[in-house]
Formats: structure tokens, C-alpha cells, sequence
């Protein structure tokens, strides 16, 4: 009983804080490689507060004023079937689990493309239009690469393909490492940073995701925020899962501690990519993500072959 | 027509009097381009209402500036020389929006800044957008306020799907009325206004000022001050370089590159401050020379400086032009072909990148520039696209540092300022003058034109690059992806003030 509490304090802990301190991360180091102080780590939980307090200025086409709220809350509740901190899930040995996480992020776009139409603006328009654009690819990328790994693991929950990566293998090696990759690339676009999108210059013509919310304001561009950190701490939780499985046998305390140590790991290898590589054109996007789908079918390939 | 060289004064009275369509004619045969053209009313009737105006067109091969007038009568109509020569558009948009003349066969008779003492009557609601119809045509309308910390200016595109079909450009936001702000009073006392036109092109626009007071006034400047202002002229080159590329280098977020720019650019205006006490080079330019001397100290903290600057610039040329990730996105994004730079007669940056050997410098008639001017144009790719753009700012950067580098080592010995009696000189009445100069954008020029008395201004006209080369952006994204705008914009680094006047 008290361990269930312990699992859903200590995951529900961390979805919340984490993802404002990757993002603080990733800042803290581009500021190190453009030689500047930067802001602190703790600035994006002080901004997201900030934008709690303030009022909200609601476009008078707005039929639907609830978007932003399920667009986040359709991620959190995709949160709670991934394995976190403590090796387990909020809603753990879930059957299809993973199919579920899929269709959540999904509904979640769905709700940010419907929020930025209603808007009514071309910007908006052609904003979504590019999300959906590449989300196909990268949807299809991911569904790919999990049914790979439950393909593995010969099993249908997050615990159990997570679990056949816990004796070291060549195998377990070589699959392990490309769907790394895989979801880094996916996360790469769902979290919108560099070369994918860039979230710090405001260039409404240029943006994908962040075009998508300029005309919310407020709680509703918190919340908007909110997932797009919260995308990536969900993603960096299933590559951590992957890679720390070997070490879920070890005590909790020292789990959670390489947990953590992991999830630094990739903000800094992401803030290293966003600073030494520039942005992608926005024709090559779709190339980029094929690279990810391309290598899904060389594992789903790869997989079949160790399995049968 | 007669030919002009820098700093030349022609009596106005003595100059002939062209047909409009005699001067459309000559200048189709050569293919002039207009650099600058200034009216003042001829003719009035006795309400004081202009009923015809009297217009001097300075007009250019490239290697030659020429002079000519003509009469404009406003209640006929007159073919425009537009319709065969592209570089004129503008030109004649500002003379029907002024003084509402009536062009026939104009390509694209629009309001060009939506002055307070228009002649025209049209309000900013209303101005007549081109338009595009049909399937997956969309259009999308950006600014005039924009989301990042850059001058006012409405952008309309008209899309299919991705990709830009047309481009128009709609500015005027900035006009502060500095041409009738410049009239009517006495010639010495401009300076301020003449260094506010636009903050980045502060010394080479209050360098042609001096320069035309001072041939006007027949006041020759000591040989330190010609170098010193050929100093802050170039430091303020190399310092919109250097902002230019890393814009660039920020709106492909690569972000080492804009840091390292951005960073280099406050040495130069550093520098810049380091001589007359404002990093924009305020109050450097004095009539009669410049007012802050360099030292034996000073000079030797540039030189470091300066030397440091360039191997920075060189730095930043291996990594930036070397980085695959940034080279995709500039290459073959936004191209100005050179028959297009040609024929709508694009100066500056934007001309050199396209491969014409355009540069004031060589025709300037200034020691300092003659001894340089021989390896003015350095050979690499030129595509004229983003790319080019970028490696000509850089071909640009070292080339001023180099200059200044070069001057301050032999900086000459005497007097920094002309010793004159103000109560001696009299300024010559109905004189033109035209001084121009290779500033941080292109071809800057002024057109001075005293009145009767002498003294005053009947004309002003600066004119600044920007208001001929925006036509470059509206051409250049045609055909490209509406994401790559943001790029191709800043590649050209157009100022919408000294534009919008």
C-alpha cells in the first residue's frame, strides 16, 4: 500500500517539476555555449507561474475554451502509463498500455490543431497544417518502433518491454540503442526543438508548434507550454526506462538517482544539438523524420528476425 | 544631360530643360537607372497652388552619374518611364504621391509612404493590395507590428500552399516627414536631423551633408579628417555586417554563430565609440572636418582591436560557411539574379552578391578609396542568393578592417578641422548639389538644392539604398517556401526609416 502511495507521489512528483528543469537545462547549457550567463534553471517555473496569474485575452471566434486544458490533460493522462522515477508506471501492467500513450499524444495534437483553427487566423491555419504534416510520419514512426519493442519484450505493456531489456545482451544491445535513437528524433519533433523547429525565435513564419498557440494567452498558453515540456520528459522517461532497465533490480534510491542523472544527460545532449546545429528548411523536415522511420522498419526488420 | 562627379555644383538656371518622354527615351537607349531624384515647384497660380513642378533626375550607368531636368506639368498626363525601365518605380510612385502626377502606363501606381501632405487622396485602409484567386491560394499579412524587436512594416504574401507566389511590401510606418523638415532652413544647421534619417547609416549620410555644405561653402577639409571619416564610415560597415550575419545566423538558430557575431559587433561600435563618444558615430562628422581626434594612444588600442576583430570575422567565416547544417539553409534561398539586379537597378550588398561590380567607392573621388579600389571585388560563387549574400558581407568586413587598419597606420599628420570665417562665405543661390557614397547598404546619395537666397534648402533629398533595393526582398522570395522568408529578409538587412524618410 505504502509502496503504491511512494510510486504515485514520487511519479506525479516529478511529472510536474522535471519538465520545467530540463527545459531550464537545456537554456543553462546553450547559454554556456554562447558564452552567457543565461537565466536560471529555476526562470521557467517562475515564467510558467507568471503566466498562471495573468488574465487571458480569448479570441472572439473561440467556440471552445477547453482545448488548451484537454490538450494538456490528454498528455498527463498518457504520463500516467509511462514508467518513471520509481521503474514503475502510475497505472502499471496495463494491457496495450503503449497503444494507449500513442493515442493520447494524438488526441492531444488534435486538440492543439482544433484550438489554433478556431482561432481563425492563416497563420494558425497553416501552423497546424504543418504539425499534422509531420506528425504523420512521426506517429507512424512511433507506433513502429513500440510495436517493435512489445514485438521484443513479447509483451503488450510498458513493464514488459521494458523488462526484456534487463539482461544484457548483443540483442538486447542493438535493439536498445536504435530505438534510443528513434525516440529521440520522435522527441525531438514533438518537443519542437532544434533542427525541428525553433522555440526561441519568434518568427511566425518560420514556427510549427509555437505558431500554433500565438494567439493563446494566459493559463491556456500555459498549459500549451506545459505539454510541449512535458512531451519531452515523457519521451526522455521511456529512453531512460530502456536504458536503466538493467538496474531496476538495484534500490529504489539508487534508481531514481541514475533516473535523474539521465534525464540531465539528455537535456544537456539536447541543448549541445540546439547550440552547434542550425535549424533545418522546413522541405527538409520530412526527410529528417523519414531517417527515424527508416530506421523503425530496419528494427521492426531486425526484431522479427531475432524473434522468430 | 550633363555628367556629374561627386560634390559637383550646377547652376540651375543654366541646366536644360528635357521633354519627360525626350528623357524616357535617352534613358531607355542607355538604360539609366535613377539614383535620386528632388522636384521643386515651378509654376504657381496665384492661390499658391503648385501647377507644375520642375524635376531633376540624377541617373547612372554604373560608371557614370548624369544630370537632367524636366518640367512636369500637373494637370497632363505623361507616360511613365517605368513601363520600360524598373529601377524607375519608385521614383515615380514618391512624384505621384507628392505632387500627384498623372503617370500613364505605370506598373504599379501605388502610395509609397502615406505622407501627411500627400497629394493623392487614398487612406492607409485602402491601399490596393494585389491579389491572386484560385484553388489553395491563401494570403497571410505580417506586421507592420512584428514579434521580434524590428522596425514597423507590412508584409502581404499571397501563397499556394507553402510557397509564395507574391510578395508585396507596404511601408511608410516610419516616415517622419524628414524632407520637409530639412526645407527652408539655413543649410548649416542640419546635422541632427541628417543624423537621425537612420541610426545605422548615421556617418555616411552626415559625411555627404558635410560634403555637400562644404563644396557649396568652398571649404576644403585637411587630409586627417578625409581618413578619419573614411574610418567611421567603414567601422560602421563592418558593424551592420557583423548584425546582418548574425541575424542570419540567429533565424536558422545557429546560435554560436549569432552569439559570436553579435558579440564582435559591439568591438566595432565599441571602437566607433571609443573616437567620438557614441557607438553610432553621432556627432563625429563636423562641416569642415570631423570634431574628435584620434591619438597616439587611441590609435594603438583600435589597431589591437581592429586586428583582433578581423580574426574574428575570419573565425566566424570558417565555421558559419563551413557548417553543413547552416549552408542547406542559405544556399539557393532567396535569389536575386544579376539580370534582375541589373535591370531594377539594385545597389549595395544585394548587386555585388548577384555579380555586378557595383560600388560608390571606385567613382567617389576620394584619395583614400582610389589607393583600395583596385581589389575591391573579390571572386567567389556569386549566385546571388542568401549565401552569397552572407560571403559578400564577409569579402566587405575584411576589406573595411583592412582599410581602416591601413589608415590608421599612416594616419596623416595636421589639423582635424578647416579653418573658416561664417561670416564670408556665401552660399551660391538655385545651385544643385550631388554627393554620394558607398554606405553600410549600397549607393547612399544626397540632392541639395538652394533656394533663390542662397542659405536654405528649396530641396533635400537623402536617399538611402533601402528605397530602391526592397523591391529585391519582394522579387527574391518568389518561388521560395513562406519559412524561408525570415531568412531571405534578413540577408538583405533593409532599413525601413531611411526608406520611409
Amino acid at each position: 500500500m505504502i509502496n503504491t502511495l511512494c510510486n504515485i507521489f514520487f511519479n506525479i512528483l516529478l511529472m510536474i517539476f522535471a519538465p520545467l528543469l530540463m527545459v531550464g537545462v537545456i537554456k543553462k547549457v546553450k547559454a554556456f555555449f554562447a558564452r552567457r550567463k543565461g537565466p536560471s534553471v529555476l526562470q521557467v517555473i517562475y515564467d510558467i507561474r507568471r503566466l498562471f496569474l495573468k488574465g487571458e485575452i480569448i479570441s472572439s471566434f473561440v467556440r471552445m475554451n477547453y482545448t488548451s486544458a484537454f490538450a494538456l490533460g490528454s498528455l498527463i493522462a498518457a504520463g500516467l502509463f509511462v514508467p518513471q522515477i520509481t521503474g514503475e508506471a502510475v497505472l502499471n501492467n496495463f494491457s496495450m498500455d503503449f497503444l494507449i500513450f500513442v493515442y493520447l499524444f494524438g488526441l492531444s495534437r488534435f486538440f492543439s490543431a482544433v484550438n489554433a483553427l478556431q482561432m481563425a487566423s492563416s497563420f494558425e491555419g497553416m501552423g497546424s497544417s504543418r504539425e499534422l504534416v509531420f506528425s504523420i510520419t512521426g506517429e507512424l514512426t512511433l507506433m513502429m518502433c513500440l510495436v517493435s519493442l512489445a514485438f521484443f519484450g513479447s509483451s503488450c505493456d510498458f513493464a514488459g518491454i521494458f523488462g526484456a531489456f534487463r539482461v544484457p545482451s548483443i540483442d538486447n544491445l542493438s535493439v536498445g540503442v536504435l530505438a534510443c535513437v528513434i525516440l529521440f528524433v520522435i522527441m525531438l519533433l514533438e518537443g519542437c526543438r532544434v533542427p525541428i523547429d525553433d522555440p526561441t525565435t519568434h518568427l511566425e513564419l518560420t514556427m510549427i508548434h509555437e505558431v500554433m498557440i500565438l494567439d493563446n494567452s494566459g493559463v491556456s498558453l500555459a498549459y500549451f507550454i506545459y505539454s510541449g515540456m512535458l512531451k519531452i520528459y515523457l519521451f526522455s522517461s521511456i529512453i531512460g526506462s530502456i536504458i536503466l532497465s538493467e538496474f531496476a533490480h538495484l534500490s529504489c534510491f539508487i534508481y531514481g538517482g541514475l533516473f535523474l542523472l539521465l534525464l540531465f544527460l539528455i537535456s544537456v545532449i539536447i541543448g549541445i544539438i540546439e547550440s552547434v546545429q542550425a535549424r533545418l528548411r522546413m522541405v527538409h523536415v520530412q526527410q529528417y523524420i523519414l531517417f527515424a522511420a527508416g530506421l523503425a522498419v530496419i528494427l521492426l526488420i531486425s526484431v522479427i528476425f531475432v524473434r522468430i | 544631360m550633363i555628367e556629374l562627379v561627386n560634390n559637383q555644383k550646377v547652376d540651375i538656371k543654366k541646366l536644360e530643360i528635357l521633354e519627360y518622354d525626350e528623357l524616357a527615351e535617352i534613358c531607355a537607349k542607355n538604360k539609366f537607372r535613377c539614383v535620386n531624384c528632388a522636384a521643386i515647384p515651378y509654376e504657381t497660380d496665384e492661390d499658391n497652388k503648385v501647377k507644375k513642378i520642375r524635376v531633376f533626375y540624377v541617373v547612372s550607368n554604373n560608371l557614370f552619374y548624369f544630370l537632367s531636368s524636366s518640367v512636369l506639368d500637373l494637370s497632363l498626363k505623361y507616360n511613365a518611364i517605368s513601363s520600360k525601365l524598373a529601377s524607375w518605380v519608385n521614383f515615380e510612385r514618391e512624384l505621384y504621391e507628392n505632387y500627384n502626377v498623372k503617370f500613364v502606363n505605370h506598373p504599379f501606381l501605388k502610395p509609397i509612404r502615406f505622407a501627411h501632405n500627400r497629394a493623392i487622396d487614398i487612406e492607409l485602409q485602402d491601399y490596393p493590395f494585389f491579389k491572386i484567386n484560385g484553388e489553395g491560394i491563401h494570403e497571410v499579412g505580417v506586421g507592420p507590428v512584428h514579434a521580434g524587436v524590428i522596425e514597423p512594416g507590412h508584409f502581404r504574401f499571397m501563397c499556394r500552399g507553402e510557397k509564395i507566389d507574391h510578395l508585396e511590401i507596404q511601408l511608410g510606418y516610419q516616415h517622419r516627414g524628414i524632407t520637409e523638415l530639412l526645407k527652408n532652413k539655413s543649410i548649416w544647421q542640419l546635422k541632427t536631423l541628417i543624423e537621425s534619417i537612420a541610426g545605422d547609416s548615421t556617418v555616411i549620410n552626415s559625411t555627404l551633408y558635410a560634403s555637400s555644405v562644404e563644396s557649396l561653402a568652398q571649404i576644403r577639409i585637411p587630409e586627417r579628417a578625409a581618413a578619419i571619416r573614411v574610418i567611421g564610415i567603414e567601422l560602421e560597415r563592418a558593424a551592420l555586417h557583423f548584425s546582418t550575419l548574425s541575424g542570419i545566423a540567429n533565424d536558422v538558430a545557429y546560435l554560436t554563430g549569432a552569439a559570436f557575431a553579435g558579440a564582435t559587433r559591439t568591438y566595432v561600435i565599441n571602437s566607433l565609440q571609443s573616437i567620438c563618444g557614441n557607438r553610432f558615430g553621432h556627432a563625429l562628422i563636423g562641416i569642415g572636418g570631423v570634431n574628435f581626434d584620434i591619438d597616439e594612444k587611441l590609435r594603438d588600442e583600435l589597431i589591437a582591436t581592429l586586428t583582433m576583430v578581423k580574426n574574428r570575422a575570419i573565425t566566424l567565416e570558417e565555421n558559419m560557411l563551413n557548417s553543413p547544417s547552416v549552408l542547406t539553409r542559405l544556399e539557393n534561398t532567396g535569389v536575386i539574379t544579376n539580370e534582375t539586379a541589373r535591370k531594377t537597378g539594385f545597389t549595395g550588398v544585394t548587386a555585388k552578391a548577384a555579380g555586378l561590380n557595383i560600388d560608390c567607392r571606385r567613382l567617389a573621388n576620394n584619395v583614400f578609396y582610389n589607393k583600395y579600389c583596385d581589389e575591391l571585388f573579390e571572386h567567389y560563387p556569386k549566385n546571388g542568393d542568401v549565401l552569397s549574400r552572407a560571403r559578400q558581407r564577409f569579402v566587405e568586413i575584411k576589406y573595411s578592417l583592412d582599410m581602416v587598419l591601413d589608415i590608421l597606420k599612416n594616419l596623416p599628420s595636421g589639423a582635424i578641422k578647416a579653418e573658416f570665417d561664417l561670416s564670408q562665405i556665401q552660399i551660391p543661390a538655385d545651385t544643385l548639389i550631388f554627393s554620394f557614397g558607398e554606405g553600410p547598404r549600397g549607393e547612399n546619395s544626397h540632392l541639395l538644392i538652394t533656394d533663390n537666397q542662397g542659405e536654405k534648402a528649396a530641396s533635400y533629398i537623402p536617399r538611402d539604398p533601402s528605397f530602391v533595393n526592397w523591391l529585391a526582398l519582394a522579387l527574391s522570395v518568389r518561388g521560395n517556401q513562406i519559412s524561408d522568408f525570415p531568412i531571405c529578409n534578413k540577408s538583405f538587412d533593409l532599413s525601413y526609416c531611411g526608406s520611409d524618410l
